[in-house]
């Protein structure tokens, strides 16, 4: 029967007292816990995915959205510019621009993403085949490594695409040719993960079959084989009249030509360039502002769980005045009574706030799966974070201070007087 | 000077205890108590009984003269080292059964033994139960047993970490005469098997045939300095 297990069996044996107080814990370190790890996760996400690209250039509109929609995937894109427009950027002997992306969004599988580009896509996100290979004409595609487990596809695997982004059959593609799975990247941690990478022609390629299908209804296997000569390894710079939706610019050197190309096709151009990182920043202070009531709430939470435990004892020690010195009688100094009543305390505390940590993982772990579901994005709930263990600390500070003045006043039972009652 | 305390385990020498410093207080006559033997301590309510039984036990520091028990001078020990002297070799019988509420019989009388720094020996602690005959309630709460009960498990207490003295306060005022009697018997019976010197403090003058030493304590210990 140690100080501890006495402490314990004390607890329990006002288990309303101890639920209470150990509920107010949990809270406050459970919303403070949560706090950081979705705002660790978000940055996490977005810095990972930022890939050192410099600027986003597309259709005019939201500048945020363009970001989103170009480098997260979320949101929709702003609309699209004509080849003829970009094709400087395009171009890979550009003297300051060392890797250009090209995008063409708005078609979907099942939910899942159909990105036309080029083969730098993998480039700038670092993404390696873990089978098959890369496409090699119109219509083949390489899954992203969540993409492929979750819609089950395998290389060979044939699909039809849907238009917009969201999942539903009346807007299949039912006549355009099916796209062929020739690949399967290995997992990269980035947006490269969660999507279908395809040649810019395939998209082309559906969208054509429409337009000739509503006009004359009869040249499908004209088209067919005219997919086929398309050279999905150039660069686009080769077609005229078609478009895209945005292009990813990675610079060569420094950040001041990346700023004077921003200015100029903001001011010069019916498109519009955006810097990422600054966006970002935007970002995280509008978000962060939420983040800041959030965590004022927590503390406030923690300090009436200071308050629950430091009552909890207070109120408990008239009752266990005659416990306390028989205690003293027993052999047990002022110092081992104080420990008891600060063992409480703290127990009380630490216990609430691990609690409040795995509640926060759960939650944070619903919250994953809603965000997977809609937003296809992946979070992590198992990981645990440094501040996490300050968390713990911090608890156990909580536990002191709530305990410290009913300890210093069991450790003072005048022993004579509450025996002699 | 050292033939005066020989034959003692407990000896006490002209002690006195005041509440406030010069202010009025209580004088005690000189007591030796040995091993095995008993003492009556009787006195109505008032008469500073409680005081002079938690000076025995090293619960108050006398305002003068000296305690020691089996040679050692509570006046030698440091305070915290006399918390855990009383815990080792004192079995408190308090007037109010006192127990840790959380535990059970058995943890409340190991949780004795472990703050006197000894191994929680469950068959003793049992044996002693048996010997009270309340052997059956070991996984039992204190607060679910009879007063009577309580009683006995208090004297259990007193008796599991094998004391050099135990004392006793009031232990008989609240029982009838059939339990009283039972009470005083165990008592010294358990006293003279570990061969510790017993000191019961009461007013409860049915005691008084059990024990051959008696000291009556007078209102008029209550002097003014």
């Amino acid at each position: 029967m140690s100080l501890l297990s006495l402490a314990l069996r004390n607890l329990l044996y006002r288990p309303w007292t101890t639920a209470l107080s150990l509920i107010l814990a949990a809270l406050g370190a459970g919303l403070i816990s949560l706090i950081l790890l979705l705002s660790w996760q978000l940055e996490q996400q977005f810095d990972r995915n930022l890939a050192g690209i410099d600027l986003v250039v597309g259709a005019k509109g939201s500048p945020l959205q363009l970001m989103m929609s170009s480098m997260y995937h979320i949101s929709s894109p702003t609309g699209n510019v004509p080849l003829s427009g970009v094709k400087p950027f395009l171009n890979p002997k550009h003297p300051y621009i060392e890797l250009a992306v090209p995008l063409s969004l708005g078609d979907s599988y099942r939910g899942r993403r159909i990105v036309g580009t080029r083969a730098s896509f993998l480039e700038v996100y670092g993404a390696e085949l873990a089978s098959g290979e890369l496409w090699t004409a119109p219509m083949d595609v390489v899954a992203g490594a969540t993409a492929a487990r979750e819609l089950d596809l395998q290389v060979g695997d044939t699909f039809q695409s849907s238009h917009g982004l969201i999942e539903d059959d009346d807007l299949t593609h039912r006549d355009a040719p099916a796209f062929t799975v020739t690949g399967i990247l290995a997992p990269t941690g980035t947006v490269a993960d969660l999507i279908l990478l395809t040649p810019t022609e395939s998209l082309w390629a559906v969208h054509d079959t429409h337009d000739h299908e509503a006009a004359e209804g009869e040249e499908d296997h004209d088209h067919d084989h005219e997919h086929a000569a398309y050279d999905v390894s150039a660069p686009l710079t080769i077609y005229d009249d078609e478009s895209i939706t945005s292009i990813l610019l990675k610079f060569k050197g420094t950040s001041v030509v990346g700023l004077n190309m921003q200015r100029s096709i903001n001011e010069n151009t019916e498109m519009q360039a955006v810097t990422p990182s600054v966006q970002l920043t935007e970002l995280y202070s509008t978000v962060g502002q939420g983040e800041d009531v959030l965590r004022q709430l927590g503390y406030v939470v923690v300090v009436v769980s200071i308050l629950s435990i430091f009552i909890g004892l207070y109120s408990s020690l008239d009752r266990r005045r005659g416990e306390l010195a028989l205690l003293r009688t027993l052999g047990a100094g002022p110092g081992k009574l104080f420990g008891l009543l600060l063992m409480e305390g703290t127990i009380t505390a630490v216990a609430g706030a691990i609690l409040g940590l795995l509640a926060s993982h759960l939650g944070l772990w619903l919250v994953a799966r809603y965000f997977a579901r809609t937003y296809r994005y992946d979070f992590q709930s198992l990981v645990f974070l440094p501040g996490e263990a300050y968390l713990l600390l911090g608890a156990l500070i909580v536990g002191i201070v709530a305990a410290f003045i009913p300890a210093l006043r069991a450790s003072r039972t005048d022993v004579h007087r509450t025996l002699s009652r | 000077m050292a033939s005066v305390y020989f034959w003692g385990v407990l000896v006490t020498r002209d002690l006195s205890y005041s509440y406030r410093a010069g202010g009025a207080g209580f004088s005690f006559p000189d007591l030796s108590v040995g091993g095995g033997e008993g003492a009556l301590l009787l006195g109505p309510s008032g008469s500073g009984k409680s005081t002079w039984l938690h000076l025995l036990a090293g619960i108050l520091t006398p305002t003068g003269g000296r305690v020691t028990l089996d040679g050692t001078d509570y006046e030698s020990l440091a305070r915290g080292d006399l918390d855990r002297f009383r815990g080792r070799h004192i079995g408190l019988v308090l007037q109010r059964a006192y127990f840790v509420e959380a535990l059970n019989v058995v943890e409340n009388l190991s949780l004795a033994r472990k703050l006197a720094g000894l191994p929680p020996d469950r068959d003793f602690i049992q044996s002693v139960l048996d010997g009270l005959a309340i052997g059956q309630y070991g996984n039992r709460k204190p607060g679910e047993l009879s007063v009577g009960e309580q009683q006995r498990v208090t004297i259990a207490r007193a008796l599991v970490n094998r004391p050099k003295l135990i004392l006793a306060d009031e232990p008989t005022s609240a029982l009838d005469d059939a339990n009283a009697g039972r009470v005083s018997r165990l008592l010294r019976e358990r006293a003279a098997e570990l061969g510790a010197a017993l000191v019961v403090v009461t007013h409860d003058g049915r005691l008084r045939p059990d024990f051959s030493r008696i000291v009556e304590i007078e209102p008029a210990n209550v002097q003014n300095q």
